[in-house]
């Protein structure tokens, strides 16, 4: 489950200024693929289920809900990552937990509460999705990676993507 | 060939059963643990058998390919390092029938010695080296029972268990051996002053 | 206990250099036979100190090479065939530890892997996925997609993604890793593609539309199943179940395709 969400965005910051730094890409080796498809087969899966409900979402809060689990698969797994203390996965899946929010739930919300009558029941449940995803992300606060002056700007940025979802 | 092992004796460490478990779960770099631990051991094993230093190697390969082949036939608790050597002599036995054996003397490359060492080292070289030509003279059989005992001190229930052999045989092809050595050997064995 | 006795019971002793009990009372009341058992025990010291010449060829050095690294399949001009084709043809390790031949993948097509700056194909150090990038990627343009045809087709391309990695690690990944690859590709098709192209409410597309659509669904799923049938040529054969999936389930999504979008031949 999700960690307390100081610890979420503590890593997603880390992991955005990680991979500020990361070496050009290189050509992958056999052995280095098999390497990356074994340490990110359970999470692959995952995102291939939620593509499929992606697809398969054609109301605008469904499609919401489907951003949100698709948001919160990859937080787990950086969560798991930063439990094992592995940097250079943190700052991938940090990366990508950015994109997908601010890329994919932040505007399916919006296109949500754009196209759903404040009164009406999908009203009710997009609500309640919203509230899902600021609680899946969480507070940044008493994080010691938070004083680090390089990732002030990252952590901003994913506040800010949290005030989006209130 | 059957590989499938008799309960000898326990394993040497538990590190050892730890990486034998994980060899067998799949783990490459556990089996390549066993790899260091035995390989040495092994060639300078099948170098006495062999008496060329090629072919030792490449049946320690040989060996080490198809203990790693044959792992999951391993019984834990067992014996690992008579098991493998028991694939390793099965390897020189087939080996033997198709190739020739070459005796090869001790390396002239043996590393240095400073000036007062220099000529108790010579004279212990000589008795070495007269040493190691008689043990090539030794009958294969002779000489893999007796090497397994002297470097591996190993029991000779479980020299007989790698040479498929009873262990009366295997304990008189060690008495055979050092028997014939001593014959050869006396005089090598008694120079001037170095023994009382 | 006469002086034969005790020779032979010392030769036959684990190790002549030490004496129990009984044997060291004779050799201590026998003169002949404590020089004699001094010359044994410095025979036996003498063979456990005979020197080994170095192994010659470094063959310790290239198996545990092999055992850390991955595993090549030996092509042309890839160094040490030997050693590699006898570890490739041992079942347990190609079960469990997988073969890497030298293919490149080419995934997402603006997700091709290019080479590093020194034009280098040495192994890479811990990288990002560029196959999870993919499926991310994937993910996102199915949230922004506004209509069921642009959905449709972002589904066709995640199964054409799926069994691209597939045959890419067709040679290296083990039984279970391929069986969950084209467990993937027929969820993708059958509960995304097939499913979907069931729930597209009658009139949502023109006739032209669809025929549009089926056209380029009907493509990948084709090359998709034709690509996994000519790799299973060249793969071993735990990778065959899996193949054998993906070009069945492609052939099948095909089919059922183009019954559900009306689509004459």
């Amino acid at each position: 489950m999700m960690r307390a969400g100081y610890t979420i965005l503590a890593f997603a910051m880390l992991a955005a200024w990680a991979g500020a730094q990361s070496p050009p890409r290189a050509s992958l080796s056999a052995a280095e693929q098999l390497r990356l498809h074994r340490a990110n087969r359970v999470l692959l899966a995952d995102l291939v289920d939620r593509g499929i409900d992606l697809g398969g979402a054609t109301h605008p809060v469904d499609r919401a809900e489907a951003c949100r689990k698709t948001a919160r698969t990859l937080g787990v797994a950086l969560v798991q990552a930063a439990d094992s203390n592995d940097a250079d996965r943190v700052a991938e899946l940090g990366g990508h937990l950015e994109t997908v929010i601010r890329d994919g739930l932040v505007p399916s919300l919006d296109d949500a509460r754009r196209n759903i009558h404040p009164a009406s029941p999908d009203a009710a449940r997009l609500k309640a999705v919203r509230e899902s995803a600021a609680n899946d992300l969480g507070d940044a606060t008493a994080n010691k990676l938070a004083d680090q002056p390089r990732l002030q700007s990252v952590l901003a940025k994913l506040l800010d993507l949290k005030e989006k979802l209130k | 060939m059957s590989l499938v092992p008799e309960p000898l004796d326990p394993p040497s460490s538990e590190d050892e059963a730890e990486w034998i478990r994980a060899a067998q779960a799949g783990d490459r770099a556990a089996f390549a643990r066993l790899v260091e631990r035995y390989w040495d051991r092994l060639y300078r094993w099948l170098y006495q058998l062999t008496r060329d230093r090629h072919s030792a190697e490449d049946l320690t390969q040989e060996t080490f390919l198809k203990a790693l082949a044959a792992l999951s036939s391993f019984r834990p608790g067992s014996n690992f390092r008579a098991w493998v050597y028991k694939i390793g002599h099965n390897n020189f036995v087939n080996q033997k029938r198709a190739e020739r054996r070459t005796k090869v003397s001790l390396p002239d490359d043996l590393p240095g010695q400073d000036g007062a060492e220099a000529e108790g080292q010579a004279e212990n070289r000589e008795a070495l080296d007269a040493v190691n030509r008689a043990v090539a003279e030794l009958p294969p059989d002779f000489r893999a029972a007796l090497m397994l005992r002297v470097n591996e001190e190993l029991s000779f229930r479980d020299v007989a268990r790698i040479l498929k052999t009873t262990e009366e045989t295997a304990r008189w092809r060690v008495f055979k051996a050092r028997q014939k050595l001593l014959q050869t050997l006396s005089p090598e064995l008694l120079p001037p002053g170095a023994a009382e | 206990m006469n002086c034969g006795t005790f020779q032979n019971r010392v030769l036959s002793l684990p190790d002549p250099r030490e004496l129990p009990g009984p044997l060291g009372e004779h050799a201590s009341g026998c003169a002949a036979c404590s020089a004699w058992w001094k010359t044994a025990a410095k025979l036996e010291g003498l063979l456990a100190a005979l020197p080994t010449p170095a192994a010659p060829a470094g063959k310790k050095e290239l198996l545990l090479d092999e055992l850390a690294g991955p595993l090549i399949r030996p092509m042309s001009g890839v160094a040490r065939p030997g050693l590699a084709s006898r570890l490739w043809a041992i079942p347990a390790v190609r079960t469990f530890s997988g073969l890497a031949a030298a293919v490149m993948l080419a995934v997402c097509g603006w997700m091709m892997i290019r080479p590093g700056p020194n034009g280098s194909t040495a192994e890479a150090k811990p990288s990002r996925d560029p196959f999870l990038d993919c499926i991310v990627q994937r993910d996102l343009a199915l949230a922004q997609a506004r209509t069921a045809d642009e959905r449709l087709t972002v589904l066709g391309s995640l199964a054409d993604d799926l069994s691209t990695e597939a045959r890419s690690l067709s040679k290296i990944a083990n039984p279970d890793e391929l069986r969950d690859l084209s467990g993937m590709f027929q969820k993708v098709v059958n509960e995304g593609l097939v499913e979907q192209a069931r729930r597209l409410p009658e009139h949502s597309l023109t006739r032209s539309q669809k025929h549009e659509l089926w056209k380029t669904l009907s493509e990948k799923l084709r090359d998709a199943g034709r690509q996994a049938d000519e790799a299973a040529k060249e793969s071993p054969p735990h990778a065959q179940p899996a193949l054998k999936t993906i070009s069945e389930t492609a052939r099948d999504g095909q089919t059922k395709l183009k019954a559900i979008l009306g689509v004459q031949s």
